[in-house]
């Protein structure tokens, strides 16, 4: 018996061998990428490039099993790469880069490989990649963990759901009121701390012109603007202290923000006509203390010794903006700026009768730290190379007759959302009609000659598209969607006679073109989103530029007014999540993401539900115990 | 998220390392899982993948037994083992490998055969895990499990096919959920599980959450009853009943009488369709045909998937938290499903 | 940045060129590199007829979060903006601005700059969100009254 003996008794030894000339691309090398390195190896992939960006990290090391202490702070790929040379037989290929990064990895790179696996930690790159394999119909299998949960979903372009299909978690956000006047949660002081007091005092630009004479204050009034100016000068004049490296003015910023401000607020007698008042701090209780103590980081503290830490604390940032050129961000695994914004959102919650929280868990809340376990990654990256067996049409005795009869899959059990399935298997849907990125554009490659980008007008480009696919000039409007940046339309055509190097329009830009020309009933051509490749070639001339070759429809283009309500707009339900709060998208950890039930979506004409899934969800019916908040 | 009531005596440098986890499963769950035993049988790919998974998570001691050596054919499929290995003890091989994954965990070795284990051998133990075991093997190991009192996992794989079997004997587990609509009520809600306490706490953070904490006793069979008297009959209704996924009865019939044709094992297959009160019609043939042919097989991403699932349990009933499995799971590697019998 | 978002921004950009109210306006801020941002807008409101704000038209800042529409842009007229429903800063406390509260992702540039219009002069006493106006418009409304009328002419059309 060989090496190979178990795998050709699964898939054949023809098979085995169209494996072996299987070129894969696998987007992260943490928790899900290392345990699919060590399954796609075993499984005998021919090639397996891997990019990671990141370092390994100590707090890795309780699930990414191909880490060890010793290699903290070394780059994750070329680790992973080396330590599975013992049992490899694949050829490796580690990169060190962020996968949107289009000068590393252009999308003819892309294009070189015969299935992307996504091993990701987050939303973006998760959107860049599925969008990469739209603009080529490369297979993709999404996937994602976060604590007990789990999905792995195989994206077949054109054919199935892509990933921005559904709709998808977005950080929660608080309204500004309840963060700045009436925070009810320890969410809400955690949020003020770190987003409005620390971002306020240690990583503002400095240069606030707030002070210049001629400003526009919207009144006259002398005294008015008295208050105005001392309101924004209040602030100011914190900077100021923290600053000025004087210890002995600590005291003042402690009376400010936990006295006089909340005095302030209770004199808007209507906020607290159904809400507990706050009670600003006692002055006695403000002491200048400022020797640095160790604390138990997982155990609550008294009011004494928050305060006592808080001014410690800002004491030494103090010291360090001297030596920071006075900007410090806020991070995480930074251990001052965790427990000032620790110690400062505890002052608050105590002052509005609110439970506080340890530094562990305030660093959790604060950090978007999404909890990450050895297991589950193993089961999703499991099922990940599992399913690419029947993706690449390995396994005889089950091929599928369209890929919508492939499965996705999420955890059940371990979510709590069944007693008796371990995990749910749906067959894939149909793409989604109102789908922004694979169902609403027209998408294609735009090759330009790498020496005519320096003399190429936005102009020529316009003319070329309008000519091509029969747009009409006065009306197409171009969008830079790299950066939100709309570059010409009906009306702004002041860079239509620059050229595409002077307006940043590079190999790797997409751009989005909109004939906004619409008939009565509202039918205008569907959008195109192009690609922009350089073409290699000595002297391109304008004649060697090449565009796909499309017939754009006609489509429905704006809603019309009537009918504009939530029918219009994309939705589909998404599973809520209990556990985490996400404050922004700065996460170093697995995306915090659960996955959708198969709910129907907004649009009734298609998605309709396969016999299968049909049964899926009548089967969670019977065990009635389905959650779906 | 759970705060630890006690911090028991992690350290600092602990708490650093298995933050990830601590923020799921909190401190004193963490602190228990440290002073656990576990003993797991035969090291082939899905206890390769269970060793590597308990032992990242921070199981306190772990001891495998295996007298088996490294065969060609294991280099396909078990991570830890190289070429040059070949001919030498597994144990031997993995044991350093093992360590490496993670230095705080007590790691023992043994290569004896599993048949000169007495009784008071597995007494330490707080935990089996027995994986590519035969029919006599499991009753023998589930006899003493048994007796002792020791939860006993057993799982092993068939190509793209595999199965668990879980006997805790008797295991009150406490979980706590969000209140949604009505509430948990105190009773029998399966053959197997039973509500026998419900409290409920509202949540620090937010009022208007209700979390219920739930006391569930789940009760299990011995292997040897369940392969004997083992039926679905008033478990399921009678859609879910003709959905039951051809592996069930294929793996039971396997793991009763192993067939010496194709023929016979679809034979006694559909004796076992009835005997647990399924139609014989829910065979798939290119089920029967794959799974004959991939008997034994071991492949990496089923051991992955398996693996990660029984390691998790583990965890939890060290743990304390989540129900446990119970108490006969398969996998079909070709659909991803994966269903949970109480047999 | 979502495909959404950008795709959703252009057409508020059509849906405003057809049709917008009489004495509005609203487009993108131009970048430094000469481009539109189409994620930060500028937009003047009239005051109504007939009331102490008509004399002005205010100017507002759109600012559209990459999660937008799922999440609502972040509107603020000037700083120091005498308003009881205005913070110090700008910001406005209007319940349609609000994910937790009235924010649907179908809601409009067009319906945004009504809104703010309606607010200007029916101002919530129940959501103050600055001490001065907050308090003159509940204790004195005479001095309210002069203080916004002196705010129009700043703002004059």
């Amino acid at each position: 018996m060989s090496r190979d003996s178990n795998i050709t008794k699964i898939i054949g030894k023809d098979n085995l061998n169209k494996l072996r000339a299987t070129k894969c691309l696998l987007i992260g090398a943490g928790g899900i990428g290392s345990e699919l390195l060590k399954d796609l190896i075993l499984m005998e992939f021919g090639e397996i490039h891997l990019v990671d960006l990141d370092t390994i990290d100590l707090s890795n090391l309780n699930r990414q099993f191909l880490f060890r202490q010793r290699d903290i702070k070394q780059p994750k790929s070329t680790t992973a790469v080396k330590a599975v040379q013992g049992f490899n037989n694949s050829k490796l290929i580690p990169y060190e880069g962020n996968i949107m990064d289009t000068t590393q990895f252009p999308l003819h790179w892309f294009g070189e490989f015969d299935i992307i696996f996504n091993a990701l930690d987050n939303l973006a790159a998760r959107r860049y990649v599925n969008k990469m394999s739209q603009f080529l119909s490369i297979p993709l299998l999404e996937s994602g963990t976060s604590g007990f949960d789990g999905y792995m979903q195989p994206i077949i372009p054109n054919e199935t759901e892509c990933f921005d299909c559904t709709k998808k978690e977005t950080p929660k956000t608080f309204p500004v009121c309840t963060i700045r006047s009436t925070p009810s949660q320890p969410i809400h002081c955690i949020v003020w701390a770190k987003n409005f007091l620390f971002a306020q005092l240690f990583a503002a630009d400095i240069n606030v012109d707030s002070n210049s004479e001629n400003k526009d204050w919207g009144t006259t009034d002398e005294d008015e603007i008295k208050r105005i100016k001392q309101e924004t000068n209040e602030l100011q004049e914190l900077q100021n202290i923290i600053l000025s490296g004087d210890n002995s003015l600590i005291p003042k910023i402690i009376e400010k923000i936990f006295i006089h401000d909340i005095e302030k607020l209770l004199k808007i007698e209507n906020l607290w006509k159904t809400r507990t008042k706050p009670i600003p701090l006692n002055i006695n209780d403000i002491k200048t203390d400022l020797t640095d103590r160790d604390l138990d980081l997982s155990a609550l503290w008294s009011i004494q010794d928050q305060i006592q830490k808080f001014s410690s604390i800002t004491s030494k940032l103090m010291k360090r903006m001297e030596e920071e050129d006075n900007h410090i961000e806020f991070d995480k695994d930074d251990k001052d700026t965790l427990e000032f914004v620790s110690t400062a959102a505890n002052i608050r919650s105590h002052i509005f009768n609110i439970p506080q929280k340890s530094v562990f868990d305030i660093k959790q809340i604060a950090g978007n730290i999404i909890p990450a376990i050895a297991t589950t990654n193993a089961i999703i990256a499991g099922l990940s190379s599992l399913v690419s067996l029947r993706v690449l049409s390995l396994l005889d005795y089950a091929k599928i007759s369209k890929p919508t009869d492939l499965n996705m899959t999420f955890t059940t059990k371990a979510s709590n959302i069944s007693q008796n399935r371990y995990l749910s298997n749906p067959t894939l849907a149909k793409p989604n009609c109102n789908c922004p990125v694979c169902s609403k554009v027209m998408r294609g490659v735009m090759n330009i000659p790498s020496n005519i980008f320096k003399e190429l007008k936005l102009k020529d480009v316009i003319n070329i598209l309008a000519a091509k696919y029969n747009f009409d000039t006065e009306e197409l409007s171009i969008l830079d969607t790299t950066g939100q940046r709309l570059l010409s339309d009906f009306d702004f055509d002041s860079l239509d006679e620059k050229t595409l190097e002077e307006i940043k329009v590079v190999p790797g830009s997409v751009i989005l073109v909109t004939d906004e020309t619409e008939d009565e009933n509202g039918m205008g051509l569907k959008p195109l989103e192009l690609y922009i490749e350089a073409k290699d070639i000595n002297i391109g001339k304008i004649s060697d530029i090449a565009l796909p070759d499309l017939k754009i429809p006609l489509v429905q283009m704006t809603t019309p007014e009537e009918q504009n309500n939530e029918s219009s707009t994309f939705e589909t339900a998404v599973l809520q999540t209990n556990e985490v709060i996400n404050l922004d998208i700065d996460d170093d950890n697995e995306d915090l993401k659960k996955r959708k039930l198969q709910e129907e979506s907004s649009n009734a004409t298609q998605n309709k539900r396969s016999k299968h899934e049909e049964d899926d969800m009548e089967i969670i019916e019977e065990d009635d115990i389905i959650e779906l908040d | 998220m759970s705060q630890a009531v006690q911090t028991g005596k992690l350290s600092a440098d602990e708490i650093a390392l298995y933050d990830r986890q601590i923020r799921l499963w909190g401190m004193a769950a963490q602190a228990n899982m440290r002073s656990a035993k576990v003993l797991l049988i035969n090291i082939g790919s899905i206890g390769t993948e269970i060793a590597k998974n308990i032992v990242l998570s921070g199981i306190g001691n772990l001891c495998v037994l295996d007298d088996n050596v490294v065969r060609e054919e294991d280099l396909g499929c078990q991570f830890f083992l190289e070429k040059k290995d070949v001919g030498k003890l597994k144990v031997d091989v993995c044991s350093p490998k093992i360590k490496d994954l993670n230095p705080r965990v007590n790691l023992t070795v043994d290569s004896d055969s599993l048949a000169n284990k007495e009784e008071t051998f597995f007494k330490e133990f707080d935990l089996i895990v027995a994986t590519e075991l035969n029919r006599d093997q499991i009753i023998e190991v589930n006899k003493i499990s048994r007796k002792l009192n020791i939860a006993l996992y057993v799982t092993g794989s068939n190509g793209l096919f595999s199965y668990i079997f879980v006997d805790l004997i008797e295991f009150v587990s406490e979980e706590e959920k969000l209140k949604t609509g009505r509430a948990t009520i105190v009773g029998e809600i399966s053959s197997n599980k039973t509500i026998v306490e419900v409290d409920t706490r509202v949540d620090d953070d937010d009022p208007k959450k209700i979390f219920e904490m739930i006391k569930t006793k789940n009760t299990y069979k011995p292997f040897k009853e369940m392969l004997q008297s083992a039926t679905l009959e008033g478990k399921l209704t009678k859609r879910q009943t003709k959905r039951v996924n051809s592996i069930l009865p294929l793996t039971i019939s396997y793991l009763t009488t192993i067939p010496s044709s194709v023929e016979e094992l679809q034979k006694n297959t559909i004796a076992t369709c009835n005997k647990l009160g399924l139609l014989p019609s829910i065979l798939k043939e290119e089920y029967i045909q794959q799974f004959y042919k991939q008997v034994n097989v071991e492949f990496a991403p089923v051991a992955a998937i398996i693996g990660g699932a029984v390691a998790q349990d583990v965890i939890n009933i060290l743990g304390k938290r989540q129900s446990p499995l119970n108490n006969f799971i398969v996998f079909d590697g070709i659909t991803l499903e994966m269903p949970i019998y109480e047999l | 940045m979502s495909s959404l978002c950008l795709q959703r921004l252009q057409e508020e950009r059509k849906k405003w060129r057809k049709d917008h109210p009489f004495g509005f306006f609203a487009k993108p801020t131009k970048k430094a590199d000469g481009t539109m941002n189409l994620q930060k807008w500028e937009a003047g409101i009239p005051g109504k007829e007939g009331t102490i704000w008509h004399e002005g038209v205010y100017p507002l800042t759109i600012e559209y979060p990459d999660e937008y529409p799922s999440k609502p842009p972040k509107v603020k007229l000037p700083s120091g903006f005498y308003h009881p429903n205005v913070y110090p800063s700008g910001t406005i406390c209007l319940s349609i601005l609000n994910e937790e509260q009235d924010w649907r992702p179908a809601i409009t540039l067009k319906q945004i700059c009504l809104g703010i219009q309606d607010l200007l002069d029916t101002p919530n006493p129940n959501s103050p969100a600055q001490e001065p106006a907050w308090r003159a418009f509940q204790k004195n409304k005479a001095d309210y009254e002069r203080k916004v009328v002196l705010q129009a002419k700043q703002y004059a059309k």
